[in-house]
């Protein structure tokens, strides 16, 4: 047994190293593996050979195309077969194919929450057999993943490449046999209750709420024993399983057993200041769920749990909640606008094929062949008025006619909140007022909401686009106030939001509300001059790439600063103080949000 | 032969050959899929989901009395959602069918569909026996699979017209499940909604005339973090509940060493939790039998009445689910009478999502309704 595999490092390629082992080990029982940061072809490619080389069924994974629709995955009537036979051939669907194969989804960043959950429901079902072992990779998509949620909860594993020589990740020697040796081992591993009870308590402690993921951890700890040359889960088996299966899904951080532990007799007094922070203190916690934490203050982890839950796995918690912070799932459709042109209400027909473009048009494509069918009989030939072949209607590919769908676009609101010094003793109670008002409207309209706050030096995106709206109202509820006005780069910020939902095909407004006093330019500097020239720049370019906005002038009183702040964004401009919560949405209304 | 097909009210029955017939088709295959997919030897015994307490009085309360109008259950993944609907229908006894209805028609009913209706008259058919159909509606479904259609498969081989029934078909007299309805198309979701309102399908395209019945308990599952549900959604499932994954360390031991014990010898399984599952089958059968003589009191109507006006619930909706599910919860206590109790149990999981409530308030609605109902439905 290798020094490695006793203990493991701490992140790096010795940790990717066991986490595959462990996987070629415990195979489907654990759903597979997200591959995270880091992840580029050249890493991508060092890893799969790497796992071939441990798991011989890995060696060709099958690829999932990019373009697999559901039709693809659930199997389909093979239509061009179909009229050349003259028999109802059926394509076999994914999970068909996938028997027996080790599945890589490579464009897993990008495909829509619904694709992925038609995906997972078919290649990794909850109950039952039939699972097979996913691979979800993106080297394209560096940003928050729709399906986040979706994969996390389904595949027990996430590697982290960052700081990883693709070079390094080579299986050492003897690894191949031993991999062999655990998977045979692995049916005779035993677990107590006590290693059970360790694991789903780290699971309820980290705010993981499903199942399956507690099911997971069992495996993978058994896994890990096997892989040991051990019959029977040990703690260290169980923390493996932790920090490989558990650490990366939490969604929260666990309660300080301090805490849970105080008495009133014993505590001396001056340790009461460090209770005075909530257990929300970890950065990493801000912008989850509140009850989350609550939950969290009143579980009493067991020791068993405790020993699971060591700074270093601690700080994969920290980073994970981070990362989920930002990942809201609805946030990027990229892909998704493309595939959803396929749903949405008809609206007419065009050539495609029914099996990747859209429902049969029947009375398009009948339409379009009928008049040949006189013709195609004759070059068939065999027609002789009698028998089935006459009856049957000879459709070539070109006749095929699809439906047309048009989806009524979605669309994204921006709100650019002024939280500067100037901004806070004005009118910001009547700006959230009006905020809550569009926020309500939004939520009506399933529409999607980002709040961007300026303020201090810098701008910050207290919320990437999400149809949560009451993350949105916390948000804004929290917003602090105090320092310059950094006006600029609240429309920087904004406008890159925009472009990126834009580019998901969501039809964009900004709602700027600022009393349009900037006084810090695009890099932070104080400096008045700068800081207007700066902002109208980057309002120039707002409007220029045709970006709806409205601007709300939360000063005292009408500045002419803002007003010309809205000319250049070519959006409206409300002057607060003329306007109460209900005009400040009516107008935001009638500028298209 | 030349086919000449002017626009879209074209006839087609030139396509349909000597074997052309109006009746509607039936897909042998489609039933015996809806068959396996409750396959009452393989389902998770319903006696044996832990807690979830609250999800599993309404999917009984649904069983009981389908005119609750659905289920939505609002929760996290992996939280057995789906396991606990398909463990309900595998739990019910199973229905009579008139033998070879694609639409499982019931041979008790006046309302069936209209190959039996047309056969129905003049001779009788035989009965037979099938479990309670539980359907999967997948994410991504054509409106084709809901509905159905022309069976294009026959269409394009064989040149004859026949309708292709949908998952509506199958799920007539089950259950429609449909997981994280908030993923799912709005235009499906409304139509979904009409039908299991209507219990009727009317199939009227590619000059097919199919009209038959689609009588289902639909069940939504939803998680609130993946962006909220629409309120027009929301209010008109019938029930609405919350599931939470237990955070009891004991409890979700115990969820995971039954799911082990249930994959490792299935009939073994079964066999521990027989006992409670017919407990809780002869509860629904009694229940059932029991629900036309439950009367509701004055006085609780009354109370009802003016705990849906103190909340505001819109409309009418609102109070008559929550008298058909207090009613419903009723009779699976075996009593023939509502009582204040079963009102206010009834309460949260009927009303709490028909509140106008102020979307971003987080303070959960269920709690006003149970504190409202304690105030109003007392004694
Ligand atoms: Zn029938």
């Amino acid at each position: 047994m290798s020094e490695a595999r006793e203990n493991p490092a701490d992140g790096g390629a010795e940790d990717v190293l066991l986490a595959t082992a462990l996987l070629a080990v415990a195979g489907r029982r654990i759903g597979g593996v997200v591959l995270g940061e880091g992840t580029e072809a050249g890493m991508a490619e060092a890893w799969l050979a790497c796992l071939g080389e441990l798991m011989p069924e890995a060696a060709v994974p099958m690829m999932l195309p990019h373009s697999a629709s559901l039709a693809d995955i659930d199997g389909s009537l093979d239509l061009a077969a179909s009229l050349a036979q003259g028999v109802r051939v059926h394509s076999p669907g994914l999970a068909a194919r996938a028997a027996g194969h080790v599945v890589l989804m490579r464009s897993a960043g990008q495909a829509s929450p619904a694709w992925l959950k038609r995906l997972t429901d078919v290649l990794l079902p909850d109950e039952g057999g039939g699972a097979k072992l996913v691979v979800a990779c993106d080297f394209a998509c560096d940003g928050p993943w729709p399906g986040a949620a979706i994969l996390s909860e389904a595949l027990a594993l996430r590697l982290d490449f960052t700081g990883i020589d693709h070079r390094t990740l080579l299986a050492p020697a003897g690894w191949v046999e031993e991999v062999k040796a655990a998977r045979e081992r692995l049916g005779t591993v035993r677990i107590d209750d006590e290693a059970v009870e360790g694991l789903v308590g780290a699971s309820v402690a980290l705010g993981v709420a499903s199942s399956r993921a507690d099911r997971q951890a069992i495996q993978l700890a058994k896994a890990h024993a096997a892989w040991r040359g051990a019959d029977v889960v040990t703690p260290e088996d169980a923390a493996a399983a932790v920090r490989f299966s558990l650490a990366h899904r939490a969604r929260r951080m666990p309660a300080p057993p301090q805490e849970v532990d105080r008495g009133p007799d014993d505590e001396p007094a001056e340790d009461m200041t460090d209770q005075t922070p909530p257990p929300a203190d970890d950065p990493g916690t801000k912008g989850d769920d509140d009850d989350d934490v609550t939950g969290g203050g009143e579980e009493r982890p067991i020791d068993a749990t405790a020993a699971l839950l060591p700074d270093s796995v601690l700080e994969i918690v920290a980073r994970g909640i981070k990362r989920q912070g930002g990942a809201q799932p609805e946030a990027r459709r990229a892909r998704d606008g493309a595939r959803t042109a396929r749903r949405g209400r008809p609206i007419g027909h065009r050539r495609g094929d029914p099996r990747r473009d859209g429902a049969l048009h029947l009375l398009a494509t009948f339409e379009r062949a009928a008049p040949w069918q006189a013709l195609r009989r004759k070059l068939v030939g065999g027609g002789d008025g009698s028998g089935s072949a006459s009856r049957r209607i000879i459709i070539l590919p070109d006749d095929i006619r699809v439906v047309r769908c048009k989806i009524d676009a979605p669309s994204t609101v921006i709100f650019a909140v002024d939280a500067s010094g100037s901004s806070a003793l004005h009118r910001m109670a009547e700006a959230k007022g009006a905020v809550e008002l569009l926020l309500s409207r939004c939520y009506v309209r399933r529409d999607h909401v980002a709040v961007v706050a300026f303020g201090g030096r810098d701008a910050r995106i207290l919320l990437p686009p999400t149809r949560a709206l009451a993350r949105a109202r916390r948000a804004l509820a929290g917003l602090p106030g105090g320092g310059g006005t950094p006006l600029a780069s609240g429309l920087s910020v904004s406008h890159r939001i925009a472009l990126g939902a834009q580019r998901a095909g969501h039809s964009c407004l900004i709602v700027v509300l600022t009393d349009g006093r900037a006084n810090i330019d695009i890099d932070g500097v104080a400096d008045r001059a700068r800081a207007l020239a700066d902002a109208m720049q980057w309002a120039k370019r707002i409007a220029g790439d045709g970006i709806a906005s409205v601007l709300v002038d939360t000063g005292a009183r009408p500045a002419a600063k803002a007003a010309d702040l809205a000319r250049a964004l070519d959006g409206r401009y409300i002057p607060l103080p003329h306007a109460g919560a209900h005009e400040i949405a009516e107008a935001v209304r009638a500028a298209g949000g | 032969m030349i086919l000449k097909i002017e626009g879209e009210g074209a006839d087609l029955s030139a396509l349909e050959g000597e074997t052309g017939h109006s009746d509607a088709f039936v897909d042998r295959q489609s039933r015996a899929s809806a068959r396996t997919a409750s396959d009452g030897a393989a389902a998770y015994p319903f006696a044996a989901i832990v807690g979830q307490d609250e999800m599993r009085t309404a999917l009984l309360v649904a069983a009981v009395d389908p005119s609750v109008g659905g289920v939505l259950v609002l929760g996290d993944r992996g939280t057995g959602k789906s396991t606990a609907v398909r463990s309900l229908a595998a739990l019910l006894p199973p229905l009579e069918v008139i033998e070879g209805c694609a639409y499982a028609c019931d041979p008790a009913s006046g309302s069936v569909c209209s190959d039996c209706a047309a056969h129905g008259r003049d001779r009788s058919r035989s009965i037979g026996r099938v479990p309670v159909p539980m359907v999967d509606l997948p994410l991504g479904v054509t409106e084709d699979r809901v509905l159905g259609g022309l069976d294009l498969e026959r269409a394009l081989a064989e040149g004859v017209k026949a309708f292709q029934p949908g998952l509506l078909a199958r799920a007539n007299r089950g259950f429609l499940y449909v997981d994280e309805v908030n993923l799912l198309e709005d235009h499906l979701v409304d139509l979904l909604i009409d039908v299991a309102a209507s219990g009727v399908n009317i199939f009227e395209r590619d000059g097919l005339s199919v009209r038959h019945p689609a009588k289902f308990v639909l069940v939504g599952s939803g998680n609130p973090e993946e962006g909220e549900l629409r309120p027009q959604l929301l209010d008109r499932f019938g029930l609405a509940v919350d599931v939470r994954t237990p955070e009891d360390i004991a409890l979700r031991v115990e969820i995971v060493k039954r799911r082990d014990a249930y994959e490792r010898d299935r009939s073994a399984f079964a066999e521990r939790f027989a006992d409670e599952q017919d407990r809780i089958r002869r509860r629904i059968v009694d229940a059932r039998a029991r629900l036309p003589h439950v009367l509701v009191p004055d006085a609780v109507l009354e109370a009802s009445a003016r705990l849906c006006v103190a909340l505001g619930t819109d409309g009418v909706r609102g109070e008559l689910t929550l008298m058909r599910a207090a009613r419903a919860l009723a009779a699976l206590d075996g009593c023939d009478e509502v009582s204040m109790a079963h009102a206010r149990g009834a309460a949260p999981g009927a009303l709490a999502h028909r509140l106008r409530r102020n979307p971003l308030d987080e303070s959960g609605s269920g709690v006003r309704v149970a504190r409202m109902a304690g105030e109003l439905l007392g004694g």
